[in-house]
């Protein structure tokens, strides 16, 4: 989706010409009870001149693709399901954070006001994040990540 | 004998439940009457059966010829039932043994020469029929995806008089078995590499695919939030068995099952599903508005304006899913999928 109906609210050089409230109105068309049940909500913003002229820089899928085999791989050994479908009694056997992570995520919760499912799905992406560098604890890096990725909707 | 009972199956959703095709031939001014709450398409077949048994060498019982299509409380759709409405006449004319047909099931749509034309939702079919014990006959061309769902003995067909002479016992069937190919590394999909610079849009992706969780891009225009979702599905991990076989289903219904996507492991017959092609698993908005969020792999929206609310809560809880317009943002229920819910 694009932040506004011009689309560059948030521009540095400032080309967005929205009014508050047509931003308003055009990002209520995404409720808030939706957006919560998105786990991961990522912005996308311009990529500068100078990244484009470069030669590709990223990792290809190939690569990306072997580490989310293994991910899921240790996700259907713990639990024969994939995080994302973990239930709420399986999130608190599987998915406890150590006490720096607990208390990082603590205050992330009252930082940014989020819900009760906001704080499940949270925990269940920071056991994916682990999961990912194979790590069998959630530390406090992990839920750092995925605090990371809620940030859209408190914008 | 004048009656004559042919197996079958109808499509409900998901689910296939069975019909039964009877066949009733009775004295009096030659006619056909259809019943079970036959649809167009159905009633249709009474002119297509004729001219194919007709072109096929057989002759059309000059009776009164009555059949039902049970359970009558089902409505029945498409031209799958041809097939089993031409054997049942022929059963019950005598023109082949009634006792051949008690351990199949048929399905096939007929032209008017007596060829079998391929027909939707055969691998639904075929799965619902697992517990039966009975074999499937099917077109030659539904049968390939038929056949992945290996607790059933899929036949292959490609006329009506094949059919006829297997079930005399003249000649036998081909036996359709799931085809074997090579796994494939999905190298057709585009490569992440391509996007230069969103090294947090790819991490995110990364988690994404590893947790099956959903995920929003939200972004200017032209900054590559298509591109990167378009990416996704070369990320996944291969499905399971069960999920592969749902996903096929789901598409067959639609029409849209194409069975070299599928790859079969030799060892153990698992079936994995091809999820990272783009015509397979991606092309989700061509797909029957109410079956959408039961493809567990991978959905890709752009522009669905046909999309509820509750259509995209459940869509976040099921899919890994990627927004990347607004326009694909929920306002109210469109007509279209009002009306289609409405029906259900």
């Amino acid at each position: 989706m694009n932040p506004c109906p011009c689309g560059y609210y948030g521009d540095s050089r400032g080309r967005c010409r929205c009014t508050p409230d047509q931003v308003l109105r055009y990002r209520g068309r995404l409720s808030g009870p939706l957006l919560d049940r998105i786990d991961l909500q990522i912005e996308v913003p311009a990529v500068p001149a100078e990244v484009l002229q470069h030669a590709p820089d990223g990792e290809a899928s190939a690569v990306v693709r072997a580490r989310v085999a293994q991910a899921r791989q240790r996700q259907l050994q713990r639990q024969g399901k994939a995080n994302a479908r973990l239930s709420t009694c399986e999130i608190d056997q599987y998915c406890q954070p150590e006490a720096s992570a607990a208390a990082l995520l603590k205050h992330a919760i009252s930082r940014f006001e989020l819900s009760a499912r906001a704080f499940h799905r949270l925990l269940k992406v920071a056991r994916t994040i682990a999961d990912i560098s194979a790590s069998d604890a959630i530390e406090a890096q992990h839920v750092a990540e995925a605090v990371q990725y809620r940030r859209f909707a408190k914008d | 004998m004048p009656l004559a009972i042919v197996h079958s199956r109808g499509l409900d959703g998901l689910a296939a439940p069975e019909v039964a095709v009877e066949v009733h031939l009775t004295g009096g001014l030659p006619s056909v009457t259809l019943v079970g709450l036959p649809d167009t398409e159905v009633k249709e077949a009474r002119d297509r059966v004729r001219a194919a048994l007709q072109n096929a060498g057989f002759e059309f019982p000059r009776k009164r010829i009555t059949v039902n299509l049970a359970p009558a409380d089902l409505p029945k759709e498409s031209g799958r039932f041809d097939l089993p409405i031409a054997l049942g006449i022929l059963a019950a004319s005598g023109q082949i043994p009634a006792q051949a047909l008690v351990g199949h099931e048929f399905a096939g749509e007929l032209s008017l020469s007596g060829e079998l034309r391929p027909i939707r939702g055969a691998l639904a079919m075929v799965l619902a029929a697992g517990g039966m014990g009975r074999s499937f006959v099917l077109p030659a061309s539904s049968a390939r995806e038929a056949a992945l769902a290996s607790q059933v003995r899929v036949f292959t067909a490609s006329t009506l008089l094949e059919v006829c002479a297997h079930l005399t016992g003249q000649a036998t069937l081909a036996e359709c078995l799931a085809t074997e190919e090579c796994p494939d590394d999905g190298n057709d999909y585009p490569d992440l590499a391509e996007v230069r610079g969103q090294a947090q849009a790819k991490r995110a992706l990364e988690i994404a695919a590893a947790g099956a969780h959903s995920i929003l891009l939200a972004g200017p225009p032209g900054t590559g939030k298509s591109m990167l979702a378009s990416r996704l599905p070369g990320l996944l991990p291969p499905m399971t068995q069960a999920a592969a076989l749902e996903s096929a289903a789901v598409l067959s219904l639609a029409g849209q099952f194409r069975p070299e996507l599928f790859v079969v492991i030799p060892t153990g017959r698992r079936i994995t599903p091809h999820p990272r092609r783009p015509g397979s698993v991606v092309a989700a908005s061509r797909i029957p508005a109410r079956f959408r969020w039961l493809i567990r792999a991978c959905s890709f929206w752009t522009r669905s304006p046909n999309s509820t609310a509750g259509c995209w809560k459940r869509c976040a809880n099921h899919l890994i899913l990627a927004v990347s317009t607004s326009r694909a943002l929920p306002g109210k229920p469109s007509s279209r999928l009002s009306s289609s819910s409405s029906r259900r």
